[in-house]
């Protein structure tokens, strides 16, 4: 129950009366809609991306209608929405040129990248391209890629893009990893048809888009490709300020399903307003702005908390996740687990940083001797899953291949989490006699 | 979805999955949401195994509502390319290869160019776009629709469980298959679950693109106290006796022997579906004495009135007796069955063997001492020179056996040092496990040993050469067959045919202190540590 001071007193019920339901529906279908795909703040460039359509528009606009080559390099941080650009401004062009997606990581040679660029340009053709000689093999209307042409012929259908009948676009993604190819040569082939073709010949235009989030990819780039390079990079980025980071989370909560009404607007706005304003969440806000100014965590942290809204508890609560530690186990230890990790840990401050089954049972047995007051003795078959419960959660990190010993016991491991974070889940578990073990230097 | 069949699907799935009873709203509606967020993982360390069956059952629900198509890969499985994308497209479309078609994949309309499905990636993608996209014939003409979503495709999920075998088997495969959505323009869902978090597992180099990254949470009490008291049949089945651990009856009993389950062992295990092993395997140890009261007043009344005989519970002050009863018996059973020495069914077998008092052992243990108790008289000796070679550094040796030779025992001046350092010495041995020494410092100390046993043969000058070599045979093939048993272990390269074949000898302490009984030999002797 708030007070809203801006619109008059205004109350937000704890739970969705009956007839407003259907617009929380539609509402937290439309929110998590726009989450997916963010929608365009008025009057702000977030990242940049105006400038990077308008600038990829023009370009492509060349190749398409002018019959230019052309050729960039999208960059951006990884989730800065540089395939969106990409897509929209494809989606802008009339007539529809031909369009071929690469990415490195499917092709990791040149040879499936040439397979895949005759496939996608054959499908799209309706026609089977580059087998001029067997012509009457071929039935066009049900095998339009059956048989590919042998390798040696795929070098030269890069060189007769220009000649099919529609403009070609090769959206190239992973760009980066092509430089990692033999010889770079398919990018030395496409690089230099695109610088080749010469307006008004008679070719189709030919453009060439790479995209990586790698900043340092020209660098990549042997000389003769550079050479053929036009060096025009596009760049896309992250919110700039705290003030756009905020704006577009706030644009996502707000924005407005089709068919509402003013009441349920009324009460959803306040509610939004009300999550903003809390302490927490902006401290939240600045703290990710701060480190990472990354879109896609935001969506996944407000999704989160999205998601779980029912009519019974339809409002934002402040709580935003915090990043979480790769082992949530060791916020809620088991007794055998503890055990392991304390005697792992005095094995590491003691100079031994590997250490196996064995040794980290004598440890614990010699620590129940010396205290006497154990809570339970437990023989080697609980203490001996808990380790490997440790094991399989990559906590102990083998340092040996698994089979070079016989005797499962004298596998050498070593500890992957640092001993204040094995101190902290220790502490949590509440037990002194645990904690004395901790503290206790042997 | 609509929500009033999304709420049935939660409600049912409540019921039989209780132990995750949070995490099910969560997934169900990320996973009815239009679209599904593009891949999402699932961390779950501690019962991944009910997880993967709570996700099959909420996408079978999506099914028999929206018919979305699925397919489950099991991460072990697939170790090359070809098997996972052969299981996913066969999954997706409901086929599955049967003998009489020659056990052929699936290939839909397309079945000239289903073979290059399973080739690459590329492939792969392709034959997900085929078949995935009814509506887009297979001449892909861009000149007319939207480019980003056909307007029949439906989602579809492919859900790969044991994700983190899954990425040692196929590495490669990880950052192009996490981006299925945007690579088949396809509204397809990448759901991974692993026991392991994302973190630990990824790509290097941000190849992989951002999951959208669900915790299940740990399972409270109450949730697993539920989640045990789910596993008991609900119903008798007809044809079973019923005096059987197993009658619904003894239910209420049951949940009173669940709590104390869970008081008893939640400090050592969490995880519900090892409690539920451990409760399966005590069960009919604790209500046996039951059971015999009910078996006695039904032969007591069969002789007046067969019909009346009425089962009921024992009161509360019987239950206490009985717990008190049975309390020394919870921890030879986490002992033996937590870490399955024993199965549950064994344990249980034994119990009911034994009389009622709970303390005998059950059968099953492992016998260790077996694995020396049919070696010759060599492998003996073998066994009892490897032990001393490897728990043994090379350089005391001198030290030890030249002594022999002149009757002494071990000399006691060295326990000064010992003493101070005994603790290093100790965790080398002892503790990180034996040591590896090469075959000539075996047959040295095998020599050693032999001689002062005096019952070295060669000491008799008129052996001819023939017995020799069969002596030394003799040797060579005892120690092959001790690495058959593998009492031995031979490290190294097995093809290295230079130098000296380096062994370690995994006997354990008390075996070798046996044979040393049997042998006349005082192993502490020999034994530069005194375990």
């Amino acid at each position: 129950m708030i007070e809203e001071p801006d619109e008059g007193p205004l109350v937000l019920p704890p739970s969705v009366p009956e007839h407003l339901r259907e617009a929380f529906w539609a509402q937290k279908r439309a929110v998590l809609q726009a989450l997916q795909d963010p929608p365009n703040i008025e009057g702000v460039d977030v990242g940049g991306r105006g400038k990077a359509l308008a600038q990829l528009s023009e370009l492509l606009a060349g190749s398409a209608v002018r019959d230019e080559g052309n050729s960039c390099l999208i960059l951006g941080p990884k989730g800065s929405g540089k395939t969106r650009v990409i897509e929209e401004a494809l989606r802008e062009l009339k007539p529809r040129p031909i369009i071929v997606r690469l990415s490195g990581h499917a092709q990791i040679n040149d040879r499936l990248a040439m397979k895949e660029i005759a496939r996608q340009v054959s499908s799209q053709l309706g026609t089977s391209w580059g087998q001029e000689e067997d012509e009457e093999m071929i039935n066009v209307e049900t095998n339009d890629f059956a048989a590919l042409p042998p390798p040696a012929h795929l070098p030269a259908l890069i060189s007769s893009l220009p000649s099919l009948p529609r403009p070609t676009i090769i959206v190239m993604d992973a760009f980066d990893l092509f430089t990692g190819h033999a010889r770079q040569a398919l990018l030395y082939c496409l690089l230099d048809t695109v610088q080749s073709i010469r307006v008004g010949e008679g070719h189709k235009g030919l453009a060439v888009i790479g995209v990586t989030s790698r900043l340092d990819t020209l660098t990549l780039l042997e000389k003769r490709v550079k050479s053929r390079f036009s060096h025009r990079t596009i760049r896309v980025g992250t919110p700039a300020t705290l003030e756009e980071f905020t704006g577009l989370a706030k644009a996502c909560l707000t924005v407005p399903p089709p068919a509402t009404s003013k009441e349920w607007n009324k009460i959803w706005l306040a509610s939004v307003q009300r999550f903003f304003e809390s302490k927490s969440v902006v401290d939240w806000f600045a703290e990710t702005f701060s480190i990472v100014r990354s879109v896609p965590l935001l969506r996944n942290a407000l999704m989160s908390k999205v998601v779980m809204l029912k009519p019974e508890a339809p409002w934002l609560s402040d709580d935003l996740p915090r990043p979480e530690s790769n082992f949530p186990q060791l916020r809620n230890l088991s007794y055998p687990t503890a055990v392991l990790l304390i005697a792992a840990a005095h094995r590491l401050t003691s100079g031994q940083a590997i250490f196996t089954f064995a040794a980290l049972e004598s440890d614990f047995k010699e620590y129940v001797r010396i205290v006497q007051s154990a809570p339970v003795q437990l023989a080697g078959g609980s203490v001996g899953m808990a380790f490997e419960n440790l094991v399989e959660a990559q906590i102990f990190e083998s340092t040996t291949a698994a089979s070079s010993n016989f005797d499962k016991r004298y596998n050498k491991y070593r500890c992957a989490i640092e001993r204040e974070e094995i101190r902290l889940a220790i502490d949590r578990t509440g037990q002194t006699n645990l904690k004395k073990w901790f503290s206790r230097s042997l | 979805m609509a929500e009033s069949s999304l709420q049935s699907l939660v409600a049912n799935l409540t019921t039989s999955h209780s132990a995750q009873s949070d995490a099910i709203s969560h997934l169900a509606t990320l996973l009815t949401l239009d679209p599904p967020p593009p891949f999402l993982y699932l961390h779950d360390y501690l019962s991944p195994n009910l997880t993967t069956k709570l996700v099959v059952n909420i996408l079978d629900g999506l099914r028999s509502v929206q018919s979305t198509s699925f397919a489950v890969i099991d991460g072990y499985n697939c170790f090359t390319p070809r098997l996972f994308y052969d299981s996913v497209l066969n999954q997706l479309n409901n086929w599955t290869p049967t003998w009489e078609e020659g056990c052929s994949n699936f290939a839909g309309a397309d079945d000239n160019n289903a073979a290059s499905w399973l080739d690459s990636v590329d492939g792969f993608v392709q034959g997900i776009k085929s078949t995935q996209n009814p509506a887009l014939s297979v001449k892909e003409k861009e000149n007319s629709s939207h480019p980003d979503k056909s307007d029949a495709a439906s989602n579809f999920f492919v859900f790969v469980y044991n994700t983190e075998k899954f990425v040692v088997n196929l590495p490669l495969l990880i950052a192009p298959f996490t981006r299925l959505r945007e690579m088949t323009n396809l509204p397809a869902t990448v759901i991974f679950l692993s026991a392991v978090s994302w973190n630990q597992i990824k790509p290097s180099g941000g190849a992989a693109c951002e999951p959208y990254v669900l915790t299940l949470a740990i399972p409270s009490q109450q949730e697993t106290i539920s989640y045990l008291l789910s596993l008991f049949p609900s119903s008798n089945s007809a044809d079973i006796d019923p005096i059987n651990p197993f009658n619904t009856t003894l239910k209420p009993l049951y949940a009173h022997f669940v709590n104390a389950l869970y008081a008893i062992c939640s400090t050592f295990i969490r995880q519900p579906e090892e409690l539920a092993y451990i409760a399966a395997a005590q069960w009919p140890g604790f209500v046996a004495p039951v059971l015999a009261d009910w078996r006695s007043k039904q032969l007591a009344s069969e002789q007046n009135d067969p019909d009346s005989v009425i089962f009921d519970l024992p009161d509360e002050e019987t239950r206490l007796r009985l717990m008190k009863l049975f309390s020394p018996s919870w921890r030879t059973c986490m002992e033996l069955v937590h870490p399955r020495l024993c199965s549950a069914s064994g344990f249980s077998l034994s119990r009911d063997s034994s009389s009622s008092s709970s303390s005998s052992e059950p059968s099953g243990l492992p016998a260790e001492s077996l694995r020396t108790s049919g070696l010759s008289h060599m492998q003996k000796w073998i066994i009892l020179a490897s032990y001393v070679a490897s728990h043994n550094a090379a350089k005391t040796d001198l030290r030890i056996f030249g002594k022999q030779s002149e009757g002494g025992g071990r000399k006691k001046g060295g326990g000064t040092r010992k003493a101070r350092s005994s603790a290093k010495i100790k965790a080398s041995t002892h503790l990180m496990g034996p040591n590896s020494f090469p075959l000539d410092r075996l047959i040295a100390i095998l020599g050693s040993f032999l001689a002062d046993s005096h019952t070295n043969p060669m000491e008799d000058g008129d052996r001819s050469d023939p017995e020799v070599e069969a002596w030394r045979v003799n040797v060579f093939v005892s120690i092959s067959e001790l690495v058959e048993c593998r009492l031995l272990q031979r490290v190294g390269a097995h093809d290295k045919l230079d130098g000296p074949p380096v062994f370690k000898c995994y006997a354990s302490h008390q075996e070798v202190a046996e044979l040393a009984e049997d042998l006349g030999v005082v192993l502490s002797d020999y034994l530069w540590n005194v375990v």
